[in-house]
């Protein structure tokens, strides 16, 4: 029985000597730390492509060290671009015993030359429709150097994915995804770029039976819905939220903030168990969050901000705020008054990352016609590291400035009052 | 949290303790008892831990301190916790 090996490479959560010491003792709810703890979906969707006939070990560095020693059929690793250096290490210790890898994921997508030059094979796009053919040709001992995804998947033909696999791994989270694509296209983000602006959409009842089938292979699983802004087709969620009402679970989602501008869509939320939303704030320039997309949808958005928290958190659920730092017009000042605002709006989990140039984003295209790109390896692609110059900050100052920053946010002082804050929610609601 | 009536009796706050925590995180109260791990076996966040002590304060009209919350594991040892504040 041939054995594939598939991957998920060991990531840092930064790079930073000062931020890992602050994270490591900070009283950061632990929310923050196990939301994004679980597995990601792209291996356990090829697992579900992979025939019977083959078997599968699955493994996540972070959890557990690759064997070196063992003499799979073929290695899959999956990767996004701080993992890529670790990924392809582990493809060239493979390649050297002569056995064949594939790389796959964001990274491979967005840098496909690069990736081809570190694997036998590279997967670039949405891998349902390729891995079936990759697996033919390389039992034909046909395998080629890559294979590309030409029009975006039908998701309503997506296969559900292997979630039993994981089961023993004890994750926090089980990740969940109803659609792709995101019309927003921000120029930071590469949601848009690989997936599409177009929304597309699993059909509810495919979504109702990836939750039945965690809920048979898990006891009581919290489930995070991994779509990069899950409710743009308001009436798909609310048909969606209607369905996940009876299985009676806790869940995660990352959205936009117009879900405040719908009450009918909240008390929905509400209802079928949303404990939390990952929201995008970014910043509260609106210059800034002008450049950000180009129609400007963000900027619109920023001076209903406050209400539209409030609107959400009244309602018993927590915002997981999103913030950057290192815009172009970014200062002390205006750092802290970003720090200012998650403090007063009281935002359940308030996270604050570094502005970041990943590869496929426009972002990194501006960047680098001004020679701001900093010479730096993907490893510190993290979105805590600063890995391009900065324009009113010094790159050092940045840094400083993303620790600062949160330590005035994750403080015991604040920490208490929001959970005063929470609980006269709770005890009205 | 339905109101169930305020019961003092031990065997009551235990029930009625084991159905907040149930109706919060959509666990089947039969699979509740006192030796499940709050954060681990039940998935509680620092969010339902709010919203679980704002509902027992607000239904014994009592205090809890967040901080005892974080160092309590077992769902034996909060519902101790409670008594503890009823006497």
């Amino acid at each position: 029985m041939p054995t594939i090996c598939f991957i998920n490479p060991k990531w840092q959560i930064c790079m930073d000597r000062e931020f890992n010491e602050f994270w490591r003792t900070t009283v950061t709810p632990n929310l923050i730390r196990n939301t994004y703890s679980g597995f990601g979906l792209s291996i356990l969707i090829l697992a579900a492509l992979t025939p019977q006939e083959y078997e599968i070990e699955i493994i996540d560095e972070n959890l557990h060290q690759v064997d070196f020693n063992k003499n799979y059929d073929l290695v899959a690793i999956t990767c996004c671009t701080q993992q890529a250096t670790r990924a392809y290490e582990i493809s060239k210790k493979f390649r050297q015993k002569e056995i064949k890898t594939v790389l796959g994921g964001i990274h491979p997508t967005v840098c496909s030359d690069e990736a081809s030059k570190n694997a036998d094979s590279v997967v670039v796009g949405e891998c349902e429709d390729l891995w079936p053919k990759l697996l033919r040709d390389f039992e034909a001992g046909e395998l080629k150097k890559s294979y590309k995804q030409k029009e975006l998947y039908d998701l309503k033909k997506a296969p559900l994915p292997r979630y039993d696999l994981i089961e023993y791994l004890n994750y926090k989270m089980f990740w969940i995804q109803t659609t792709r694509g995101c019309p927003h296209d921000c120029n930071f983000c590469v949601a848009s770029n690989i997936y599409g602006k177009r929304f597309r959409l699993k059909a509810v009842e495919q979504v109702v039976e990836e939750i039945k089938f965690i809920k048979s292979v898990k006891i009581n699983p919290k489930i995070s819905f991994a779509d990069d802004n899950m409710f743009v087709n308001k009436n798909y969620s609310k048909s969606l939220l209607e369905k996940i009402i009876p299985l009676n679970i806790r869940w995660f989602a990352q959205t936009d903030i117009s879900v405040a501008e719908d009450r009918e869509l909240l008390l929905l939320l509400k209802k079928s168990g949303c404990s939390i939303l990952f929201i995008g704030f970014e910043s509260l320039s609106v210059d800034e969050l002008k450049k950000t997309n180009k129609d400007n949808w963000k900027a619109k958005k920023v001076k209903y901000y406050e209400e539209y928290i409030h609107k959400i958190q009244s309602m018993g659920i927590g915002i997981f705020g999103a913030f950057m730092i290192g815009f172009d017009s970014d200062d002390v000042a205006s750092i802290n008054k970003t720090c200012d605002f998650i403090k007063e709006s009281k935002i359940y989990a308030p996270q604050i990352s570094v502005l970041t140039p990943y590869p496929g984003c426009a972002l990194r295209e501006q960047l680098a016609s001004q020679n701001r790109i900093l010479d730096k390896d993907w490893n510190y692609y993290t979105g805590l590291d600063v890995t391009f110059k900065p324009n009113r900050l010094s790159e050092k100052e940045l840094q400083g400035q993303l620790v600062s920053s949160l330590k005035s946010i994750y403080n015991r002082e604040h920490l208490e009052k929001n959970i005063r804050y929470f609980k006269d929610i709770f005890k009205n609601n | 949290m339905e109101k169930v009536g305020k019961n003092i009796n031990d065997e009551e706050i235990h029930k009625d303790i084991i159905k907040v925590l149930a109706k919060i995180t959509r666990i089947d109260a039969s699979s509740i008892n006192d030796d499940v791990l709050i954060r681990d076996e039940l998935g509680i966040d620092s969010l339902m831990g709010i919203e679980i002590i704002a509902k027992v304060e607000k239904y014994y009209n009592i205090h809890l301190e967040e901080s005892l919350l974080l160092e309590i594991n077992r769902v034996g040892d909060f519902i101790n916790l409670v008594k503890s504040k009823l006497k």
